[in-house]
């Protein structure tokens, strides 16, 4: 298959590593498109931004066209590429909540995937459930230049000898619109409420420094989490990100707030008995921090050893991307869909 | 056609000159129904006659302006015999269209016209040639732009593309081609000729000013025995919305796209308003609705006429493949027009058949 993936954003470089371990651990050839270029003004390594030259041979040739959280098949020019070689295959990746997405193709009766974190369920609540399929979110820990943890430790410029703590909010502020419970609220990452407790520790512990990471280049980030001890990515809405799976790849401990319906759905997409992250909410952020603090730090790094391992393990580039691929092939074709 | 009785295609007239970017002329095929006023209609064969004045007179300019050496077109003349020529315009249905010439391209000879070109850039499925006759072409035709400022930033590779032109064209453009492959001598029979014939033009000139209507001519001229439009739709596409005013005050149709690759939002037309009040909603071909205006209404029906000529006179099979739009010229399915025999017992009157020699020692 000739699968081509569009977007108006790199969704944290998520479409890019799907795509690139389609191609690089299956027999079918996979593009990313990403038409709407950097978000405030960060990109992600590997992104693909439009070119309108390039963009029309792709599209026209595709067996499958993904499409990812704002695009949808009425758009131009895919209304007329399908429409085109109805025999195609069409279906869509939703990344986010509904309010932030284009939910046109999920009404239009297209195949859906939502990634497997919070959106799922609400995704499933509003289509058809058994139109609805769980997608875990790729992480190219796989790759060469995916840092290793010990040798990041290495990188340390400064205060090496203190524990880090990271901490990546999408934004600082809760601004307008980030209210609990809507679209946006998982952005933030309860920055709010998260920073003062992290202030209290830092206060409190003189072997512990917090290292923010927030409008840097993806590498730079990824750099950054792999030099600490302990990542916290957030404790308030209940559901695990992207840096939850980073941090456990990373082999760094990782505290988030999962609550037990997302749990179960996440052991079951990674055929696991268990998710290895540090369990903590707003309540009792501090505590589970100090009781990792209070660790030796071998047992840090076992602990961190543990979810790389569980990450090879159940979720692999390889594994997702091959799923995912047995999950296109059976699509219908646009004609079949019946989209007038 | 009963002998005798005069008859002739009439071309809407449109003179309707939007800051002097176009004006339409009467093309008549047959001067007598206009009982002798008009002084230059003619048919297929003396229109050759009139282009190969103007090759010449192209020839002298060249020679004017310092160039002693050109490729001629002629060299192209009767070289396609039994080919099929796909002709991409720049309406919005050719995106509809790429996925059947993507996947047949090997099938045809393939043709582009100013930025239809921006959807063949791949190396598989490159254009054989570029036919341009514009004096002021638009960087995005060549190369790729910057999307907020227009400026342009890749040029596109264009090795191995045969460019038809004159040497009047675009500068800029002209020269984005391999000068072993331009080919000139050929123009519209418009503002950009200089045949002096033309000059003595009063009244209903042999006239063209649509890049693609002299495409037919040129398709007849070098033997191919068919020939296939797409993305050629004179018109806009268009889709119900919300009344400007409020969705209380209804709907209304607002166009959507202008190009195959740009929405009607992103074109300079549409911040003109007097542009848009001489938009209609019409009808087109499989009955799917779309927006007109009286230019583009003039362009089709010579599109049509001089179809018809080369069709049913020049026997070169012609047909319109374009899903949308309003030219309805023998419209078919692209894939149905590709796998079409085209004329079977007849071949095409060639450019250098015995009709043109003879129309020439007439001196038409």
């Amino acid at each position: 298959m000739r699968i081509v993936h569009c977007s108006k954003t790199p969704c944290a470089g998520a479409i890019e590593a799907l795509s690139s371990a389609i191609t690089d651990y299956t027999e079918h050839e996979s593009r990313a498109i990403n038409s709407g270029g950097k978000v405030n003004n960060l990109s992600f390594p590997h992104d693909v931004i439009w070119s309108d030259s390039e963009i029309f041979p792709l599209l026209a040739r595709a067996d499958v066209i993904v499409f990812h959280q704002n695009m949808n098949h009425s758009t131009v020019p895919m209304a007329d590429i399908l429409q085109g070689d109805p025999k195609k295959k069409a279906c869509v990746v939703y990344h986010s909540h509904p309010d932030s997405c284009d939910k046109a193709m999920a009404q239009a009766g297209f195949p859906v995937f939502s990634i497997a974190q919070y959106q799922h369920a609400l995704w499933q609540d509003l289509c058809d459930r058994s139109k609805v399929a769980p997608l875990r979110n790729v992480i190219r820990f796989d790759r060469a230049d995916w840092p290793q943890r010990d040798e990041a430790r290495e990188r340390r410029q400064s205060k090496q000898d203190k524990i880090w703590i990271g901490y990546s909010p999408t934004f600082q502020q809760t601004q307008k619109g980030q209210e609990v419970g809507s679209s946006i609220w998982h952005h933030s990452k309860g920055y709010d409420v998260t920073m003062p407790i992290l202030e209290k520790i830092d206060e409190e512990h003189e072997n512990v420094e917090v290292m923010l990471f927030e409008g840097i280049r993806y590498e730079s980030c990824i750099d950054g989490k792999a030099q600490c001890d302990i990542l916290i990515d957030e404790v308030v809405t209940g559901s695990y990100h992207r840096s939850t799976l980073e941090g456990l790849a990373l082999g760094v401990p990782t505290i988030v707030n999962v609550r037990p319906e997302l749990h179960g759905l996440i052991v079951d997409v990674a055929g696991a008995n268990d998710f290895p992250i540090v369990h903590a909410t707003i309540e009792n952020l501090k505590e589970q921090i100090e009781w990792l603090l209070g660790m030796k730090e071998q047992k840090r790094r076992k602990m961190g050893n543990d979810s790389h391992d569980w990450m090879a393990r159940h979720w692999h580039p390889r594994d997702i991307a091959r799923e995912f691929c047995l999950h296109l092939e059976a699509l219908p074709t646009f004609e079949e869909v019946g989209v007038a | 056609m009963e002998s005798g009785v005069p008859w002739g295609y009439l071309i809407e007239n449109c003179r309707i000159d939007v800051a002097a970017l176009h004006v339409l002329y009467n093309y008549v095929m047959f001067p007598e129904c206009f009982s002798g006023r008009d002084k230059g209609g003619c048919g297929l064969n003396d229109m050759a006659t009139l282009m190969e004045h103007n090759h010449q007179d192209n020839l002298r300019w060249l020679k004017e302006n310092g160039q002693d050496e050109y490729r001629c077109w002629s060299k192209l003349h009767g070289q396609f015999k039994g080919k099929t020529l796909v002709v991409a315009s720049c309406g919005p249905s050719l995106t509809h269209s790429l996925p059947t010439l993507y996947r047949r391209r090997d099938e045809f000879t393939l043709l582009c016209l100013n930025r239809s070109m921006r959807a063949f850039m791949d190396p598989d499925v490159k254009p054989d040639f570029y036919y341009f006759v514009e004096r002021r072409g638009i960087p995005d035709w060549v190369s790729e732009v910057e999307p907020h400022s227009g400026s342009p930033t890749t040029k596109f590779d264009l090795s191995g593309i045969q460019m038809i032109g004159t040497p009047q064209c675009d500068r800029n453009i002209v020269q984005c081609f391999d000068p072993d492959l331009c080919y000139w001598g050929y123009t519209e029979l418009g503002s950009m000729g200089h045949v002096p014939e033309l000059q003595k033009l009063e009244k209903y000139d042999v006239k063209a000013a649509t890049t693609i209507g002299n495409v037919p001519f040129m398709a007849w001229k070098m033997g191919f025995s068919k020939i296939i439009f797409v993305g050629c739709d004179f018109a806009l596409d268009c889709h119900l919305g919300d009344h400007p005013e409020g969705a209380d005050k209804g709907q209304v149709v607002q166009p959507t796209r202008m190009y195959f690759d740009r929405d009607w939002n992103n074109t300079h037309y549409s911040a003109d308003p007097n542009w848009i009040k001489r938009m209609m909603p019409v009808m087109g071909v499989e009955n799917r609705a779309v927006m007109l205006d009286p230019m583009l209404s003039g362009h089709c029906t010579y599109m049509e006429a001089v179809l018809d000529f080369a069709h049913y006179d020049g026997h070169m099979w012609c047909c319109n493949a374009s899903p949308r739009g309003t030219l309805r010229f023998n419209c078919m399915p692209l894939d149905e027009a590709l796998d079409h025999p085209g004329f079977t017992e007849e071949e095409p009157v060639c450019a250098d058949s015995a009709l043109l020699e003879d129309a020439v020692r007439r001196g038409d």
